[in-house]
């Protein structure tokens, strides 16, 4: 694999919207991205796009509004990974030669405001299951085996919406307490609604570069070091449920790949669709021993300033959740957190970014992703 | 997903999945499964294929236990439209390495451990949208007595 670069970034802001057409939103993203990258379109190769639900050929609907030359595209599509699997696909496209400028564009339209759900129905739906409570289920585990607690869980939603308040393209910019998040509305216990992330309506794009294309770039750019992909395949047989196990793999991969240990990154932005995920995902992450998670929230070793930042921008609790961007989105906060350029909570001195999605039905099918970034 | 009723006592005895939950008349329930004959692999409700040796048409159809050790517990407040709230749900590990996924009857304020002993029932789930209320295969722990 050769060296494979972020030549751009952009990212719309992210609200309930659910009127303005997706085309124009996505477009939004895709011009600012290449317009930051500073070259040409007409020498993009390649397009990768994320999202969940938005039709056939969504991203190529998306182009039009661009008047785009016919080049290749992509749709890529694994829930609430989504981006970090378009990403993924882009790295390996430039870092293998094949390509030398690709964009990669994740988007998503609200069809419907509450809480996150997905299409496929299931049994478990049908006996009265909610995307939550799957959540709360592995939540519920951890805290019975390992004594986190109610606490810790709210200072996670309350840490991240806090964080939010500062990011102007957040659809929530609203500080709260840890007491608030524990008073507000239980959807599935331990879960409260602070707790649960919104679906949103956003688009977010990065520019790949590698080989003599990077050559030509005239700002500083960080590096794609890896990006690690694994999956949840569960036909029902009993597993351990307190780490969520892609996440777990595709870290090991992302950081085996890099060279990269967990001490050494510097911030990151990760998967909070549920405070109970960012818990689990610690451990996931191999940020700390399995079972100690609660330990990072005591310490507030991941408030900002702390020893490792985790979603400085907010997160998917204050950014909202448009599925399919929310992988390439995250990419935009680390790279202006490695150019020195975040508007909202930089971390002094980041070096060393990561990145980690996951998604799926909550029933036993999804992807999660890990992707490493570094000045 | 198939659902055939018989009524009992203005309970429909739904077998909301018949692969996966057999009632009887007097609403006495069972969970069934499939055994492979060539590796034998079981599952909850009888699979096309063995997930585990790919063969096709292999399972022999089987009762599973009636009682198993209960992995996690949460309360839903918030369900799809028309569950009536709350209830509870969790996930609870029988022999033969099945994991089922039930509605949980459990007394009010008591706490739970990983591993507990529970038992199945069928208990009526409840619709506040005028549908009638449909059997469910429902644990509660294996020293209450079962409300029916």
């Amino acid at each position: 694999m050769r060296d494979v670069f972020v030549a751009g970034i952009a990212t719309t802001s992210f609200s309930r919207d659910m009127e303005t057409p997706l085309e124009r939103v996505a477009a939004e993203a895709v011009a600012g991205a290449i317009r930051d990258a500073d070259i040409d379109h007409r020498h993009l190769q390649e397009i990768y796009v994320s999202h969940m639900s938005q039709g056939e050929v969504a991203g190529q609907r998306v182009l039009r509004e661009l008047g785009f030359p016919e080049i290749a595209v992509t749709n890529v599509e694994n829930a609430c990974a989504g981006g970090g699997s378009a990403l993924r696909q882009a790295w390996m496209a430039v870092g293998s030669g094949m390509v030398d400028i690709a964009l990669v564009l994740g988007m998503e339209k609200l069809a419907a405001p509450g809480l996150l759900s997905v299409a496929v129905r299931s049994y478990e739906d049908f006996v009265g299951q909610i995307l939550p409570g799957s959540y709360a289920l592995a939540g519920a585990r951890h805290m019975a085996e390992y004594g986190s607690t109610e606490r810790d869980l709210a200072w996670i939603a309350a840490k991240n919406r806090t964080n939010g308040a500062k990011n102007a393209r957040a659809t929530f910019q609203k500080a709260c307490t840890v007491e608030e998040v524990l008073a507000s509305r239980m959807i599935a216990g331990p879960l409260t609604l602070l707790q649960c992330c919104s679906p949103a309506t956003g688009a977010a794009a990065v520019v790949l570069v590698g080989g003599d294309a990077a050559k030509k770039i005239a700002h500083r750019m960080p590096r794609v070091l890896a990006c690690g992909l694994s999956s949840k395949i569960q036909w029902g047989q009993p597993e351990d449920l307190t780490i969520f196990h892609p996440t777990l793999r595709a870290a090991k991969a992302a950081y085996e790949f890099a060279g990269v240990a967990p001490e050494d990154v510097d911030v990151i932005e990760l998967h909070d669709a549920f405070s109970i995920g960012e818990l689990l995902h610690y451990e996931g992450l191999m940020l700390c021993k399995r079972g100690e998670a609660a330990s990072l929230v005591r310490q507030q070793a991941t408030a900002v300033g702390g020893k490792i930042p985790v979603n400085p921008s907010g997160g998917l609790l204050a950014r909202g959740h448009p599925v399919g961007a929310t992988g390439v989105v995250q990419i935009v906060e680390l790279v202006e957190q490695l150019r020195g350029t975040s508007r909202h909570n930089q971390v002094r001195g980041a070096n060393v970014a990561l990145a980690q999605a996951q998604g799926g039905t909550g029933a036993g099918a999804g992807a999660a992703t890990v992707t490493i970034l570094s000045n | 997903m198939s659902v055939s009723n018989e009524s009992k006592d203005g309970a429909q005895s739904a077998s909301i999945d018949p692969n996966r939950i057999q009632v009887t008349a007097d609403g006495q329930g069972r969970l069934v499964g499939g055994r492979c004959r060539e590796c034998g692999t079981a599952t909850w409700g009888m699979r096309h294929r063995c997930p585990a040796c790919w063969k096709i048409g292999s399972q022999d159809e089987i009762t599973l236990s009636s009682t198993g050790a209960l992995y996690s517990m949460v309360e839903i407040h918030r369900a799809p439209p028309g569950y009536r709230t709350p209830y509870r749900i969790g996930y609870v590990d029988l022999p033969d390495r099945v994991r089922v996924f039930a509605r949980m009857q459990w007394p009010s304020g008591r706490p739970w451990k990983p591993g507990q002993q529970v038992r199945l029932s069928m208990q009526p789930v409840l619709f506040d949208d005028g549908r009638e209320p449909l059997l469910m295969p429902t644990f509660s722990p294996v020293e209450e007595p079962i409300h029916a």
